[in-house]
């Protein structure tokens, strides 16, 4: 039975390697950009684009809706091995009117997302930043996304209003989003 | 000896099929992405902001000169810079009203002119005179 087995398997795995491989991952970075812009009217413009071995670098890209610049990332770093996947943006800026959030503007030091075979039904995000320390899970089965918010100093004076709408246990403060 | 062969012969098929694939693939997606498009060099609230009182300014304006351009780096704040060697640029912040504003090298804000960017620094010029905006570090980190 394993020996019928491991030759289907393997050629699956091979072909899955190769194909993730020879990815135009630049291409399909284009077609998120198209998205992003038909969808939000969010434009990532003069990013330098690096494409590697199973990984895509974006770095210092500048983030505009409409005419106003809205953002900037000095870098985007996705890895793809199929069976784990993870996004790490570094050194982001975000303006509020882009987040929603009053507090302005908000500065992302490290924001990862990952995707993994073993828990296909969730993505777990560890972001920190000016906001303080966030842990979120997008729950991709109950369409929802769990905050856990450890939040800073400045989170708490400057952006009082949103945690408000959030639960607090013992200074951590967690929110679940539907989608 | 033959089992092998064919063996690795149809993982070469495969390897083969995964470029072919990929490829077609390559065809299917766009080959641009979205870029946004510098409108400063045409837009009329930019030739607005061009000052031009300081056109013929003598050396006894020079007190006053200072006292502007000290109040005009005081009124901005250096967000980010990207040196791109010919192609850098900065982002910086208007104190007053929060506006940011984009100034890629060698244009022209509020009658100063981007002549160089660094790691740290973007270099202005007005009237033969240099003034830096330096990065706000803190915690050793920009």
């Amino acid at each position: 039975m394993g020996k019928i087995l491991f030759k289907p398997v393997f050629f699956i795995l091979l072909f899955i390697i190769a194909f993730s491989l020879f990815l135009p991952m630049k291409n399909l970075y284009y077609l998120f950009e198209n998205t992003l812009y038909s969808k939000y009217k969010i434009v990532v413009s003069n990013e330098i684009l690096q494409d590697k071995i199973y990984s895509l670098d974006i770095q210092k890209g500048l983030l505009y809706q409409g005419n106003e610049l809205k953002g900037s990332i000095e870098n985007i770093n996705f890895t793809y091995y199929l069976f784990y996947n993870k996004l790490s943006i570094t050194n982001m800026k975000l303006d509020n009117k882009l987040t929603y959030l009053p507090v302005a503007p908000i500065k992302i030091d490290t924001l990862q997302l990952e995707y993994s075979i073993k828990e296909p039904l969730y993505i777990p995000i560890i972001a920190r930043g000016d906001f303080g320390s966030l842990k979120a899970k997008v729950d991709l089965l109950n369409r929802n996304i769990e905050f856990i918010l450890k939040p800073s100093s400045k989170m708490r004076t400057k952006g009082s209003r949103v945690l408000h709408k959030m639960k607090s246990t013992k200074g951590v403060y967690s929110y679940v989003y539907k989608y | 000896m033959f089992i092998n062969i064919r063996f690795f012969l149809s993982m070469a098929i495969i390897i083969v099929v995964a470029y072919i694939s990929s490829s077609i693939l390559f065809l299917l997606l766009p080959n641009k992405g979205v870029e946004y498009e510098f409108k400063y060099s045409v837009n009329s609230k930019n030739i607005k902001s061009i000052n031009l009182e300081n056109i013929f300014l003598d050396k006894t304006q020079g007190y006053l000169a200072n006292t502007k351009a000290k109040r005009f780096l005081k009124s901005v704040k250096l967000l980010a810079i990207y040196d791109l060697g010919k192609r850098g640029y900065i982002v910086i912040q208007e104190s007053s009203s929060s506006k940011t504003h984009i100034i890629g090298k060698n244009e022209l804000f509020k009658g100063y002119k981007l002549v160089e960017v660094s790691n740290k620094d973007a270099l202005f010029e007005k009237n033969n005179k240099k003034y830096k905006l330096s990065l706000k570090i803190k915690n050793n980190r920009i």
